[in-house]
């Protein structure tokens, strides 16, 4: 393996950095992209050629049965309707091109070692383990989505660590990129339609094709439980397709297990930071292509800090679902898609779990705990009272165990260092010493306030640590609610509750809540208080303390921009004369 | 042929006087180190007898972990005056007697009638040690009469009946419950072994339910006749035993398993003889009362008299076999062929496990020009036709009819397996695969004497499901090992045996050494229990036709709903209200 072979050291997080040899000289992208590959193989695997993939799923049950259906429908032969699954097919399917992939590494990694100055640093010690599982297992690699990077990332850190390349479920929009797409799917990216809810054709050799795939071993399947790129720094609801799709081999016992790996991908500043502050802003988001890469190449000059690649623990869905009996599918062919109301309870709440784990493992930098205190700021704030936040906020991370990644130094080098390498949206006024957010910034539109989009960038940085301070938040809200200044305020939980469930759904869609849990999440807030010494308990009721105000009024004012959105939206609706045409779900 | 068909009509004899009391079959049969170091298999009554196989003690050390020096062998004489004493029925005693049938209650008669061929079973033997519960005493009825008049005295004096045929069972449907407080009689039903008559013109023979397989092939054969129903265990295992199991035979392609061939049975229940009043080939009569007795497992009643179709003796037999590259093009040519409805008389398809067991189990080359045959063909299969040793597996066939069918069946079966990668292998390889069904069950003797706990269980699932099936229930095994705390490796295997329009019988071999093991039988429970429970999460049956005894009775639920565990019950509850078939077979 390169990294032993290289003696490249684990830190002391359990992360190495996968750049860190090929800054040394320019020769070792080469002798990178060169390197011997020979990443384990599952052991049921048949091999075969990836036109074989698509071809078989040509032969497969469920597009028969299918292809047969439709052509009765539709009043065409057989041989036309499988016609049209194969171009269908030809445009979702991948190549195996190890040459163009080679190519590819060769040109990303160099990419990489110029943008990311302080590393890319990938925790090993997980994927010992899952070097082992791809022998006995079909895997499923389900990173966090934030950043195009995140597939290219993964392709290159799975051929760094000799793991199996991904088969990779990518939404059609890069398909029309120019080379690049070509290039993408000789690297194992195959293109899915963004919504083909009711093409019952699409969805079938969309579904085999996975199948296939996962079956058979051919590669690991890679798909993102968000669906999409988060523009917001927080994890997005999952979205469950994907799931049930992958799941299903299992749950019909068409492979033994299959075993899902989240994977943290974790950014200290983003390449489309100023992209996604624009469409916020209501700037359409530009098609993606080859020539806008390239345009967009100019920000590849900066420095992106370093990036966190963090392998979860293996979750089997054996062991998940292994109390439901499979036999329930026994008794019609498994090509009809077809799941349990206790399988789909199940699969929605593996979702949650899935994406709750990739929160865990996801690695803050110091600049969200910056942009977090400076976002409470909107007006500035000194250098000194920065710093002093920030190293509040530090012993609070600390006795509570967030991962935050705090540099080596001194926390005044550390954050200068920081806001150094954030100067083009934050920027220090020397005489003052103050911090202020930067308006020099061009805005594109002139009617929207001018320095909108620096606001957003800083709010999407805070993002990455919100799931760390949600819970604790809204219970902050709930006691706020019900205590009078000045007394010994107590509280029961059930007094808590109702308060507390209103908030996380109105915010379930901005914060990963795991339905009908309300009871758990608040045993968290809880928990976050009195490791905090804020709340006390003899058992039953809570007595808030007497010095707590200061945590207390912190976290709301974290989360009160969400709760105002909703606020001024409600006002806005109820004094709006025009007729209003509520989407139907709710 | 199959088997030396030595001249011992094991009707005549004490079945203890011929055959082991702690193992299986023929006391003179059994593999064993020479002093060579090794394995042979002694005696002369198989092909394979007083033959030397050298590569199959390296087969055994590499693929289970044996050494010869760890050795775990069953204690010579089993000390009878430790068994339980009987609790006896004085008025069943005067009344039995009365009927001037046999009695027996000497210990060894039923210590050897008191268990089957569970792997638990003769753990326990070996070591010398007996269940809580053993039979009280063995009666022996003459005729279907006697078993009338048994059947009713025991009623009248509340006696727990066990009928046993060749006690072959494998799922501990003759172990006496341990609750049981009443006398158990067990009745040995293999007195009543005669043809009774032939009917040629209807192709009907009704027998007693007690003879033995071979016996009444060989008895049939020398009228130019045969039922063709051969179960792996018809060496021992008996009629009745076949009705009550839903046995299924290695030929049933040509001439049906059990419940095709049978046209008429009767059962004396405590509410009296079951049986319908005609031998038609079929009837609309309501459900059709033949299966309630099929499968009944000696719960409902005792099965004496049962009519059979018989077959004129096949004019041709042929055995073939054919190598695939790997398993699942093997199940695709089966499923071909049984889509073709072209299936010869058997196929059975091995996986690459067994394809490398079938060669270890090949004995020493008389001479140097046979093994230079060997080689050449091997370099052919692996080298020309670029199979890898490592994944190809073997069908064997066996060819059944007058020549020229025989020949048409060849041709098309052949053309199919050309067409799923399939070559043939000759002839000699298919008929050693059919010679060793017999002697496999032999072997596991030979591993519990190296401390190697093994079994075999079955299933039956339809085509889509064969293979990853196949797959998911070896990994199981596999896995559940290493949970048990297994050091060595673990052999899980398996065969399709037979195939169906609609599905297939697949076998499982499973077997592992369980030194440093605390308690070795349940390690291998809870192995086979995984296995079962993954075979019925993929899709498989309970069971394709050893039954379900005590050994499965947890799955019957899951298998048949509680409405259908409440029918079954709704039954015995009629014929048997006071439970005198006692055995606990099925449902509780």
């Amino acid at each position: 393996m390169l990294y032993n072979k290289d003696g490249n050291s684990v830190d002391e997080n359990g992360y190495i950095d996968m750049l860190k040899d090929l800054k040394k000289h320019s020769f070792m992208s080469m002798k990178f992209a060169t390197k011997s590959f020979s990443p384990p193989k599952y052991s049921h695997c048949k091999q075969r050629h990836s036109t074989d993939v698509w071809k078989d799923v040509l032969k497969s049950d469920r597009v028969h049965w299918i292809v047969r259906q439709i052509s009765r429908k539709e009043g065409k032969s057989e041989e036309e309707t499988f016609k049209e699954a194969e171009v269908i097919l030809k445009e979702l399917a991948y190549t195996d091109h190890m040459s163009i992939l080679r190519t590819f590494a060769f040109l990303l990694i160099q990419i990489q070692s110029s943008i990311y100055q302080d590393g890319v640093f990938v925790n090993v010690q997980e994927v010992e383990n899952i070097r082992e599982m791809v022998k006995h297992h079909p895997i499923v690699f389900m990173p966090s989505h934030r950043s195009y990077m995140d597939f290219l990332m993964m392709s290159l850190v799975c051929f760094y660590l000799d793991l199996p390349l991904p088969a990779i479920a990518a939404g059609m929009d890069f398909m029309s990129m120019k080379v690049i797409g070509s290039m993408l799917r000789a690297s194992g990216a195959f293109f899915m339609r963004r919504s083909f809810g009711s093409d019952q054709m699409y969805w079938a050799l969309f579904t085999e094709y996975v199948h296939t795939i996962l079956i058979n071993g051919d590669r690991p399947m890679e798909f993102f439980i968000e669906g999409t790129r988060s523009r917001v720094g927080k994890s997005l609801n999952p979205k469950f397709g994907l799931l049930s799709v992958i799941s299903e081999p299992y749950l019909k016992a068409q492979t033994y297990d299959v075993v899902i790996v989240p994977v943290s991908i974790s950014y200290d500043r983003m390449l489309e930071e100023r992209l996604y502050a624009y469409e916020l802003l209501g700037v359409p988001k530009p098609k993606e292509s080859t020539s806008g890469l390239y345009k967009a190449s100019s920000i590849l000059q900066d420095n992106y800090g370093s990036v966190h690649v963090h392998f979860g623990q293996c979750l089997s869905l054996r062991e998940y679902f292994g109390h439901l009996d499979r036999a329930v599918h026994a008794c019609y062919p498994r090509y009809m898609l077809r799941l349990s109301s206790q399988e789909e309870k199940h699969m929605k709440l593996l979702g949650y779990k899935i994406l709750q784990k990739q929160q865990e493992n996801a690695m803050c930098s110091l600049w969200s705990v910056v942009a977090l205190v400076l976002s409470t700021h909107p007006a500035g704030i000194s250098l000194h009272h920065l710093i002093s936040e920030v190293q509040w906020i530090k012993s609070i991370a600390v006795k509570l165990n967030f991962r935050i990644y705090w540099p080596p130094g001194t926390l005044k080098e550390t954050v200068q260092k920081c806001l150094f390498q954030f100067k083009h949206i934050v920027s220090v006024l020397q005489q003052k010493s103050k911090k202020k957010i930067n308006n020099k910034l061009q805005m594109l539109d002139p009617v929207i306030q001018e320095n909108a989009a620096q606001y957003i960038m800083i709010a999407n940085y805070r993002n990455q640590l919100l799931h760390y301070l949600i819970r604790p938040a809204l219970l902050a809200f709930v006691l706020h609610k019900h205590s009078i200044p000045g007394e010994i305020n107590t509280f029961t939980k059930d007094l808590c509750l109702e308060d507390f469930t209103f908030l996380s759904k109105l915010l379930r869609k901005d914060f990963i809540f795991v339905p009908d849990k309300s009871k758990e999440d608040l045993e968290e807030a809880i928990l976050f208080f009195s490791e905090m010494v804020v709340l006390s308990s003899d058992g039953t009721t809570y007595t808030l303390a007497g010095h707590s105000h200061r945590v207390l009024r912190f976290l709301r004012t974290v989360i009160n921009p969400f709760l105002i959105a909703y606020w001024l939206t409600s006002q806005f609706l109820i004094s709006s004369e025009a007729p209003l045409y509520l989407p139907k779900c709710y | 042929e199959k088997m030396e068909m030595v001249n011992h009509d094991l009707k005549l004899l004490q079945r203890e006087e011929l055959l082991k009391w702690g193992g299986w079959g023929y006391n003179d049969s059994m593999f064993k180190l020479n002093e060579k170091g090794s394995i042979c298999f002694t005696g002369s009554r198989y092909k394979l007898s007083g033959l030397v196989m050298p590569e199959l003690r390296p087969w055994m050390e590499s693929t289970i972990g044996i050494h010869v020096k760890q050795r775990s062998e069953a204690v010579a004489e089993i000390d009878l005056s430790k068994m339980p004493k009987p609790i006896l029925n004085e008025g069943f005693m005067k009344d039995v007697h009365q009927t001037g049938m046999e009695v027996s209650s000497d210990s060894m008669d039923r210590l050897v009638r008191s268990h089957g061929h569970t792997l638990e079973e003769l753990f326990l033997l070996r070591k010398g040690e007996f269940n809580a519960r053993v039979p009280d005493l063995i009666v022996f009825p003459r005729n279907h009469d006697d078993v009338v008049k048994l059947v009713s005295a025991a009623v009248r004096h509340n006696v727990c009946l066990i009928p046993i045929g060749g006690g072959t069972t494998v799922t501990l449907a003759l172990a006496c419950p341990e609750n049981e407080s009443r006398c158990i009689a067990t009745v040995d039903m293999t007195q009543m072994n005669q043809i009774l008559w032939v009917d040629e013109k209807n192709l009907l023979a009704r027998i007693e339910a007690g003879i033995i397989g071979q016996d009444l092939e060989r008895d049939l054969a020398a009228m130019g006749l045969c039922t063709g129903h051969e179960p792996d265990s018809m060496e021992f295992s008996s009629l009745g035993g076949w009705v009550a199991t839903r046995a299924s035979g290695m030929k049933k392609n040509v001439y049906g398993n059990i419940e095709d061939l049978l046209v008429h049975v009767k059962m004396v229940t405590p509410r009296g003889v079951l049986e319908k009043n005609c031998m038609v080939p079929r009837m609309s009569a309501g459900p059709d009362l033949h299966q309630f007795i099929l499968g009944s497992e000696g719960t409902l009643g005792i099965i004496t008299e049962v009519t059979l179709r018989v077959r004129p003796l096949p004019e041709c037999q042929r055995y073939g076999s054919i190598v695939f590259p790997d398993f699942k093009h093997g199940v695709d040519c089966l499923r071909e062929i049984a889509l073709k409805r072209c299936a010869p008389a058997s196929i059975r398809l091995m996986d690459n496990e067994q394809f490398r067991f079938g060669q270890a189990l090949k004995p020493q080359a008389d001479g140097i020009f046979s093994s230079f045959i060997d080689g050449m063909k091997k370099f052919y299969v692996t080298k020309i036709k670029g199979y890898d040793p490592s994944h190809m597996c073997v069908a064997t066939l066996l060819f059944e009819g007058d020549a020229v069918s025989v020949a048409q069946q060849e041709k098309v079966v052949y053309e199919i397996a050309a067409k799923h990668g399939g070559m043939s292998a000759g002839e000699e390889n298919g008929q050693r695969g059919y010679m060793l069904t017999f002697v496999i069950a032999y072997l596991r003797d030979c591993g519990l004497d190296y401390e190697v706990v093994s079994e075999s269980f079955e299933t039956s699932v339809p085509w889509d499901r064969v293979a990853d099936l196949c797959r998911n229930v070896k990994d199981r095994i596999q896995h559940e090992c290493k949970n048990q705390g297994v050091r060595y490796p673990t052999l899980s295997t398996c065969r399709v045996t037979q195939t169906y329009d609609a599905g297939a019988c697949v076998y499982f071999y499973l077997g592992f050494k369980y030194r440093g093991i605390a308690d070795p039988v349940n390690a291998y429970l809870a192995v086979e229990n995984a296995a079962r429970d993954e075979i019925l999460s993929n899709g498989g049956s309970i069971s394709h036709h050893h039954g379900v005894g005590k050994l499965r009775k947890q799955y019957m639920s899951r298998t048949v709903t509680p409405a259908g565990i409440g029918t079954v019950k709704s039954v015995k509850e009629y014929l048997d209200p006071r439970n005198i078939f006692g055995s606990g077979n099925i449902v509780d």
